[in-house]
């Protein structure tokens, strides 16, 4: 009986709730630099990931063998990589445009040069070249899997 | 002022990008590998969706970067404008996939080691029940081969010895001929080889003590303890151990004493039922070590009690009944005795006493 009358409150308090004029604020914008921070966040959590996953194959002890050792190290890259990166996009967003020279209206960006006149710039060229930690990161975790294959293949690890 | 080509970023970009994409999926393509030649390994299960979350990362970035050089190249600036916020979305998530798959690395390492750990446990019992059933076979057929061999003896004892000593009657009683007294001395000499064979069938039985040693009365406890402590938990009953002080030592054959341990302990873990209680005590007492198993069972009826130690008497329909009889001769064979004290409804107690061997330290 409790939860019949309990219902009618319910269903009463959602119908009248439509009747108020004011904005309820159910649904908030996402206005764009919430997807950078977003980006940016998750770098963090990303770098946070590869730092525990390299520190749970020290102790428990299987980085001492060399394949997962190599796992280890393209962790700490990934991690490296991701700091690294986030340095890139805060770099980019303090870049002005007009550092970036052109002989030309509308030339590709590859095409074009960077004006250094301080540190911010130096870093920024510096800081976008990320893929270097990536690519090695990368590397490292194919080396050690191919090691881990060629060791089961001859019977174990 | 310094000037720069961004040319170099751009080159770095692309390169690291397409290197991202192939080392990603040659990387996945081994862990898949690794999977495939041990399936049962959690951990390479676990690398395959490392490497595969990796490899989509990879891709959607790697991809995206190069999708955005191709497009700008080709002077299509507004499509790459228009799918770039979906592409760094898609980025985004796949940083989050990550994170979520690598912290799971926890579980898998726990897994892991307790998977270990229950396979060295099932090893070392599987190797403890190999030994034990190599020695009971060598037991049974030492026995079957004395006792055998006591039966011939015993029967072919008697005639021998009269037919000896009718032959050397025969000797002095028949006239002095040497032909005969050599046909005499060649029987009696057959006679007296086959008596000596006689005496070496009965000295069979014997050195079956031979196979006795200094044991640690303790040390088998513990041993046949753990070796059905898996099978109590698994019926949820207690198994609490006490032992006594110091090395109980005695004189006889460790795996025998053992195997009738674990008898009288499974028949106890058979009786209980969840939430019952074993108990294991060993001790010195008046110059006997002994071993007390104490259940909270539901005990045996008097009907059966009076016929626990009889052959082939069984409660439990598909067993030969060889059970207690066999324990109680095991006892008995080491000079030791067995009690078995039960209350229909508080339990059983089972009690095994053996003489103490002072001499040695166990071998």
């Amino acid at each position: 009986m409790l939860e019949g009358e309990m219902f009618v409150l319910a269903a009463l308090f959602i119908f009248l709730s439509f009747g108020w004029a004011d904005p309820a604020f159910a649904l908030q914008e996402h206005p764009p630099p919430e997807g950078l921070i977003a980006h940016q966040l998750a770098h963090l959590f990303f770098a946070g990931a590869m730092v525990v996953f390299a520190y749970r194959l020290r102790l428990s002890g299987l980085a001492e063998r060399p394949h997962w050792r190599y796992l280890k190290w393209a962790a700490y890259s990934l991690a490296f990589w991701n700091v690294w990166a986030l340095g890139g996009h805060i770099f980019t967003r303090l870049a002005a445009r007009e550092i970036f020279l052109s002989w030309q209206e509308g030339l590709h960006y590859c095409y074009r040069w960077l004006r250094i006149e301080g540190p911010l710039e130096f870093f920024y060229f510096v800081f976008k070249n990320d893929n270097v930690f990536a690519l090695a990161a990368f590397y490292l975790l194919y080396r050690g899997l191919s090691r881990l294959e060629a060791l089961l293949k001859e019977g174990g690890e | 002022m310094i000037v720069l080509p961004l040319g170099i970023i751009c080159l770095v970009d692309i390169v690291g990008s397409l290197g991202m994409m192939v080392f990603g999926s040659l990387a996945f393509r081994k862990a898949l590998a690794a999977h495939r030649l041990d399936p049962n390994n959690p951990r390479y299960s676990y690398l395959c969706w490392v490497c595969g979350t990796l490899m989509v990362f990879a891709f959607v970035r790697g991809g995206g970067h190069i999708l955005r050089y191709v497009l700008l190249a080709l002077h299509e600036a507004p499509l790459w404008f228009a799918i770039s916020p979906y592409i760094g979305a898609l980025n985004t998530l796949s940083f989050m996939l990550i994170v979520g798959v690598t912290l799971f690395m926890r579980d898998v390492e726990r897994i892991c080691l307790r998977l270990n750990k229950e396979r060295e446990k099932l090893e070392h019992m599987s190797r403890e029940i190999l030994e034990l059933n190599r020695d009971l076979e060598q037991i049974v057929s030492e026995r079957t081969i004395s006792e055998l061999a006591l039966r011939i003896a015993h029967r072919v004892r008697n005639p021998v010895m009269v037919i000896g000593g009718l032959i050397r009657r025969l000797a002095k009683e028949c006239p002095q001929n040497e032909k005969l007294d050599q046909k005499f001395r060649l029987i009696l000499e057959q006679v007296e080889r086959l008596e000596e064979i006689v005496r070496e069938f009965e000295g069979l039985m014997e050195s079956q003590s031979d196979l006795f040693r200094t044991e640690d009365l303790n040390r088998i406890v513990h041993s046949a303890v753990n070796l059905v402590l898996p099978e109590a938990e698994e019926k949820g009953i207690v198994i609490e151990t006490r032992y006594g002080r110091g090395p109980l030592l005695f004189r006889g054959h460790g795996q025998l004493i053992k195997v009738a341990l674990v008898h009288v302990l499974r028949n106890a873990i058979e009786a209980c039922r969840r939430g019952d209680r074993i108990q294991v005590e060993t001790g010195l007492e008046k110059g006997e070590a002994y071993v007390i198993v104490r259940d909270t069972g539901p005990g045996i009826p008097p009907e059966i009690m009076d016929h626990i130690f009889k052959p082939f008497y069984s409660t439990k329909g598909r067993r030969t009944g060889l059970g207690l009889p066999y324990v109680k001769q095991i006892i008995e064979e080491h000079r030791g005795r067995i009690e078995i004290h039960s209350e229909p409804g508080r339990g059983t107690t089972v009690k095994i006493f053996l003489p103490v061997y002072f001499d040695a330290r166990p071998e």
